[in-house]
Parts: structure tokens; sequence; C-alpha cells
């Protein structure tokens, strides 16, 4: 039994350069056998490529890591799974077609003689494995017919077949219910206890306070600090993630909702990707003058529920209606209606990232740079010019590529675009993802601005902490129902939590919700 | 119905089985080969003229194999190693092909269009002893040259490679999930380029038999878009290797009526020239609208075109 504090992995100095910019610029850190080691930090601050330098999928410019005493250093995650380090990406690395037992036993395969599979030893020792671990999983399932949590299991086991001593796991609590995150802890706790290290890589600071043994602060490529977790507060670590102190709440004056409801959404029903119901009759209006948020698990409607809002996916039954008129399928019609739309996913939906600055600002607006059967290119981009210094996008000039900006300023573009439209209701789609703390404050800050102007709107996020801190009024959707309509001031991330967990699943419409919850309509 | 239509049906499928699976295994590891005709008509053209000048057919044979694959390695060198989108790599190796081909026809054999000669060996015709003699299936699967039974045993091993062994599981893994494959320590671009080079064996032997056993020919472009129409059987089947022969043997059987038909009928043989390609039409407007029916109608909106 080796001293327990040894460390098994020492990392010292670790440089990362991409090019001219430095994503770590002296990073040390400890792992001990049988510890679950947080390591947090903002977005970008670097945890992940220190991770993926960890698990060889980076190589670094310099410092030096040792395993067990000995200096390594690996050229691929190959090298690294040899020598029992294993990952848990944040998006699964599973071929969704393939069985539970043929995802696990992958790039080490049992055989019989002429390279043939063993299936028989491979489903076997699948189940012996998941057996020892604690974790049920049947061998011959199919990976896209398991839930997230099933999926995540499938990819500790995979590192655990491949007798990984340490587990990486990035940011494992994104995807998983609050039920599914207490199974995963305990699953933790189990394997540090029978000797395996963890470092669990998260932005959410109850949880790093609720499982970890110690914790490891990043702040801008830099290890900033590393405590135990004893009589810390989750005020302290957030200090220490962003350097100064932090606002966790936005400040706002009351909403003053009118009454008016620019979004109304009557009895929806959708079908998401595999033909499953992710939108089960719902209802939900949001007026002018006040911010709803949508809580909730991420998985449970709400992109669908958000497609059919912006008419990008077609109902199978059901009404929406955007400042009254009643809606086709059909994403022009809902924008000409009254839709300024910011998506969740910026590269894609939201921004041409190969455009330049200036054309994502303009798309949706051609219209006022007519002359003629041309286009006042000029006007457009002096347009530009001043919605970025509007905005606050740093680092951007109208002829830039959007995609050369950092996510929370490309964020500011989508938003400068949208809100710049004259669109009376607006839908945030996760808003803050990908955008550091000092940039959330900004784009929260716009968003009550436009409350207070009298427009609507419908902030979506699978970050709790933001609903409840930026929403007057909270909704939570729960496959793919309502179950609460909740007073952000009168209520609380553990309440939501219940709600979002699906525990209280009886009330489903309108006339059958609890008590303490406002009257929908 | 003659059976004759029936037994040429088994020789015209027999290249369109070889270059499905050819196809196959670089669709499974997810790579859409639209090159495959180019790798049949370097090696038909490398075939006959090896067989020409050595008179030996299996020289012939095997230097049809070497030359598509050498072609199909530049392939994946352009679209694994250069990263070259694999429609542009495809396209520009089967342009390459056609041109080469032409050219060496006028250089090497000093012919413009069409190269044939009494010195060129032909694949021998094997009566399968025993069956031979069994009415209606004798008539059918007897008399055909060694290629034919060659291509069809290849399906059942294709198969099995595919779902049977470490290589297949990884070569499928690799098609689904590059990212997954290469996190579980699997050298994603060396299984491609396996992939793409044994699709080219098969070319070669698809090749080879088109010049040397279904005729005894070279003509420019004589693949006639051979590849496209395999590619359609691979799509049609989803890359299931026992289906896509199948589907395979029934454009070829469409190709068989189209010879057929205007002797029994009288009708203009331009005309019954279009079935086996209305047949692949057909065939892949089926596979469209399945596809569409499955993704349901009320999915979201797809923005990318590729």
């Amino acid at each position: 039994m080796p001293d327990a504090s040894v460390p098994v992995v020492s990392m010292r100095n670790i440089v990362k350069r991409f090019g001219n910019f430095t994503a770590i610029h002296s990073a040390s850190m400890d792992i001990r056998r049988g510890e679950i080691h947080a390591l947090v930090g903002e977005n970008g601050a670097g945890k992940s490529t220190l991770m993926n330098i960890l698990y060889g999928l980076l190589p670094r410019t310099d410092g030096d890591i040792e395993l067990r005493g000995e200096a390594i250093r690996f050229a691929n995650p190959k090298e690294a799974i040899a020598l029992g380090i294993g990952m848990v990406h944040q998006h699964f690395k599973l071929a969704p077609s393939f069985t539970v037992a043929e995802n696990i036993i992958l790039g080490s395969e049992p055989l019989k003689s002429f390279g043939r599979l063993d299936r028989i030893r491979a489903e076997r020792e699948t189940k012996a494995i998941s057996e020892r671990f604690g974790l049920n999983l049947d061998p011959r399932a199919i990976i896209a017919t398991l839930p997230v949590g099933l999926r995540q299991r499938v990819e500790i086991l995979k590192a655990l077949y491949r007798e990984a001593e340490i587990l990486i796991l990035d940011e494992p609590t994104a995807v998983l219910t609050p039920q599914e995150t207490r199974e995963l802890f305990a699953t933790m706790r189990s394997l540090a206890d029978s000797g395996h290290s963890i470092i669990f890589i998260t932005h959410k600071l109850r949880e790093v306070l609720a499982v970890s043994d110690r914790i490891s602060v990043m702040r801008q490529g830099r290890i900033v600090s590393t405590i135990d977790n004893k009589n810390v507060t989750a005020q302290e670590i957030a200090s220490l993630m962003v350097g100064r102190s932090v606002l966790l709440r936005v400040a706002k004056n009351e909403a003053k909702p009118t009454g008016e409801l620019l979004l109304d959404v009557k009895g929806l029903t959708a079908l998401g990707e595999r033909g499953e119901t992710a939108v089960d009759n719902l209802s939900l209006s949001v007026s002018a003058g006040e911010i709803v948020g949508l809580a909730g698990v991420q998985g449970n409607g709400q992109d669908e529920l958000v497609e059919c809002i912006a008419g990008l996916r077609r109902p199978v039954s059901g009404q929406v209606q955007i400042c009254g008129t009643p809606l086709r399928p059909n994403p022009r019609g809902n924008r000409d209606a009254g839709l300024a739309y910011i998506p969740a996913d910026r590269g894609d939906l939201g921004l041409s990232l190969e455009s330049s600055i200036w054309e994502n600002m303009t798309v949706g607006h051609l219209g006022k740079f007519k002359t003629g059967p041309f286009f006042a290119a000029t006007r457009a981009k002096q347009r530009a010019a001043e919605l970025i210094a509007r905005f606050d996008v740093r680092g951007a000039t109208p002829d830039k590529a959007a995609g050369s900006l950092s996510g929370g300023n490309q964020q500011k573009v989508q938003i400068a675009r949208e809100l710049t439209r004259d669109a009376r209701l607006i839908i945030a789609e996760q808003p803050s993802q990908g955008v550091d703390i000092g940039a959330i404050e900004a784009i929260h800050r716009t968003l009550v601005e436009m409350r207070d102007a009298g427009r609507a709107v419908f902030v979506v996020s699978a970050d709790l902490d933001e609903v409840l801190s930026i929403s007057d009024r909270v909704l939570v959707i729960y496959r793919g129902r309502i179950v609460a309509n909740l007073k952000a001031a009168d209520t609380d991330a553990e309440e939501v939590g219940r709600y979002m967990g699906g525990l209280d699943e009886e009330p489903a419409s309108a006339d059958t919700l609890p008590k303490e919850t406002l009257d929908v309509v | 119905m003659d059976l004759e239509i029936l037994n040429s049906a088994v020789r015209i499928s027999t290249p369109l089985v070889f270059a499905a699976m050819g196809g196959l295994l670089t669709y499974q590891a997810g790579m859409l080969n639209i090159a495959l005709d180019g790798f049949m008509i370097v090696a038909a053209f490398t075939a006959v003229a090896t067989a020409y000048f050595t008179g030996s057919l299996e020289l012939a044979l095997l230097a049809a194999i070497l030359a598509s694959m050498l072609l199909a390695a530049l392939m994946a060198m352009f679209n694994i190693k250069f990263r070259a989108h694999i429609f542009i790599a495809g396209t520009a190796v089967t342009f390459l092909a056609y041109g080469l081909t032409a050219l060496l026809l006028k250089g090497v054999l000093g012919q413009d269009g069409v190269f044939t000669s009494d010195r060129i060996p032909t694949f021998p015709v094997i009566h399968l002893p025993g069956i031979e003699n069994i009415p209606v299936i004798g008539e059918i699967f007897s008399g055909h040259t060694i290629l034919v039974y060659v291509a069809y045993i290849f399906v059942p091993i294709v198969a099995w490679t595919l779902y049977q062994t470490k290589w297949g599981l990884q070569l499928r893994v690799v098609g689904e999930a590059p990212e997954a494959a290469a996190a579980a320590g699997i050298n994603v671009d060396w299984v491609k380029f396996q992939a793409m080079l044994l699709s080219g064996l098969f070319c070669g032997f698809a090749g080879a038999y088109l010049s040397l056993a279904y005729v005894s020919l070279f003509a420019n472009k004589m693949t006639n878009e051979r590849g496209l129409i395999a590619l359609a059987a691979i799509f049609f089947a989803r890359g299931n290797p026992y289906l896509t022969a199948l589907v395979a043997i029934l454009f070829g059987t469409a190709t068989a009526l189209s010879v057929r038909l205007p002797q029994v009928t009288g009708l203009a043989p331009q005309l019954l020239q279009l079935i086996p390609y209305v047949v692949t039409v057909l065939a892949l407007v089926l596979v469209g609208w399945r596809t569409t029916r499955a993704r349901s109608r009320h999915s979201a909106w797809r923005f990318d075109i590729g």
C-alpha cells in the first residue's frame, strides 16, 4: 500500500502554447491515490486543455509530468490508457448503433482464432466489470436506446475495463438529472475508496463542495490555488475563479408584466429526432415586460420546444402565437411576427463563423440596406461598427471573421443582430454557455434592459443558477411538460431542482398545479 | 422466361458485385468512394495490356489488381492525408483514370477508342461438375468464368469479416463514430486507408473481369458508370453485404433484360437500354423516400446540404 501523501500524478509547471496564444502559463497539480480532486475554473481557464495534455491528446510546450514517480510524455491517448489513465469526455465518444459490450471492448477486443471477435467473452467480461463496480448495464443493449446517465456509465466502464487507476471526468454532470448525479457521486466515492484517483472537471460549485476531497482552482491558464474541501464556501471558490468578488445575482427591479401575451403556446406536442414524444401537450405564455426562465435537465424537450417556437420544427399538434399572430412552421414567418432568437448553437444555427462580423450582423436586416437592386455594403459595415461599440464586442472589427472571436464575443454578435431587430419576443437559449463571467453580467444586463423596454424575454438554460438569477418567473420542464410555474423571488435551487428531477410529477396542467405555483394564464 | 437471360444476368452482375463489395468497405468506413469507376477502368486497361504482351491471365489479373490498388492509394492520400473532400478527390481520380487509360491506349497499344486482338487470352468457362447437369440451376449457374464464382464467394467473406472479426468491428466504428474509435486508441486514418486499398483490390477484379472475361477488349470508359450503380446498390441496402449483392444482381438482371428484350419485343433498343438506369433511379427514389419518412415529417429543418 503506497503512502497516500505521495502523489500518483505530479504535474510541474506545465506550459501550453497554441501559436502566439498561451493557453496554460505554468500549472502545477498533484493527484493523490484514492482522492476525488475537483478542477474548477471558468470556461477558457484551461481545465480541459490541461487534462488533455495529461491524457496525451495534446503535446505540452514545457513542464514535467510524473506518473507514480516516473517521468512521462504521452504521444497519444493509447499510451496514457496503457499506463492506467482514463478519460470520460463531456461529449461521449460512443458508437450509437453498437452494443454496450462492443463499445466497451473496442480497442482491446477479446479474440478467438483468426482475429475473430469473442462476443461471448466480451459480454461476460462486460457483465462482470459492471457488477464489480455496481454499475448495472445490459451488455447487449444498443447505445442509442440508453438514457444519457447509462451512456455515461458505459464511458466509465470503458476506462475501468482498460484498468484505469486515474479517471478524468470532464463536466460529467452537465447532462445528468439530479438523481443520476447522486448516483454518479456515489460511484465516484466507491471508486476512490477502492484506490482510484478521480479528477472531476466542473464549474458547478455546489457539486464541488458535495463530492470532492481537494479542489484546484484554475484561472487564465494558471492553477491559482489547491485547497482541502474543508470550511470553504461557494462564494470563496467563485472569487478565486474570477479573481474578484462576483455578483451571483442580477441586479434588477421588480418586473411589471403588462399581461399582453407576446408568446403563447397552447397544447403543443412535438416529436424528437428518434420519433419519441419530446414535447407533450405543453402550454406556456410569456407576457411583455417579464423574463421567464425555463429550467430543466438537458434533453427534456427544451430543444424541441424552442425549435417549434422558432419555426424550425413541425409540431404534431398545438398552436404557437407570437405577438398575437398564429404561426405555421416557417422560420421566416415567425421572425416576421416578432421573434428574436439567440440559439445555443452559435457556430451552426446562430452565426456563420467563416463570414465576417458585419455580414453576420447584417443578415436579417437586409431590407434596411437595399438601394434598388443593389446592396449598400458600406452602410452595413458602418452599422456593424456602431453595433460593435454599442454591445462592447471585444477584439472585433467589421471585416474580421466571426469565428476569430471568443465564445462570449460571438454571443454578443448574435445578440447585437437579434436585439436590434424590430422584434418584441426574445428567446435566449443558454445565453451564458461558454461565456466568461464578465460577459455574462453584460448579457444579463442587456436582457433586463429589453424587459424594461417592454419586450418579452424567454430564457432557456440548463444552468439553474442562471435561470434563478435572471428570471422573474421560472417554468420547469420535465419530460416535455411544464411541471412547475414559480415566482423566482419565492423559490430556490432546492425546490426547482426537485421539479427538474420529476419528483413532483403530478402537476401536468394549469388546473392541477400545486398551491405554491402561480396561475399560468 | 428463358434461362438465357438469367445466365447472362449472373455474368452481367459480376462486375457490379465486385465493385459493390469494394464500395461497401469504404462506405462502412465512412467514405463515399465515387472513384470506383476510375479504379475499374485502370484495372481493365492494365489487364488487357498485360494479357496482350505476356499472354498470361494470371499476370494480367495480378497487374490489374496492383494498378487499381495503386490508384486507391493515391485516392486515400488525397482524401486522408491531404484532407481533400472525398467528392473532389474521387472526381479527380476518376478523370485521371479515364484520361490516363485513353492516353496509354494510344501510346502503348496504338489505338483510338477501342483495342482488341487475337493475342489477348480470355478466362475459360468452367463447367461445374454435378451442378452442370441439374436442370434450370445448371443452366443458370454453370458455364461461367472463374471470376464470376470468385465474385459471389467474396460476398460472405466480406460479411464475415465485417461482422465477426476485430478488424470489421473497428472498421464499422471508424465509419460511424470516428471520435469514439480514436478515443479507443484505434488509428482511424490507417483503418480508412486499408478500406480504400481493399476497395481498389475488389475494383481490380471487376476491371479485369470486364476486359478479359465479360468481353475481350478494352474501350475508353468501358465501365459505363457501373461504379455509380454499385454505389446505388450499397445505399439501397444500407451497407448490408448480402442485400447489397442482391440489389446489384437486380440491377444486373435489368441490364440483361435490356439486352434481350429488343430481340423479343422489337422495341427500339435505345429505349430498352434505359431499363437498368431507370431501375437504379427508382431504387434511389425509394431510398430517399424511406429516409425522409424515417426522419419523420415532424423533425427539425435541415440546413446542411452535404
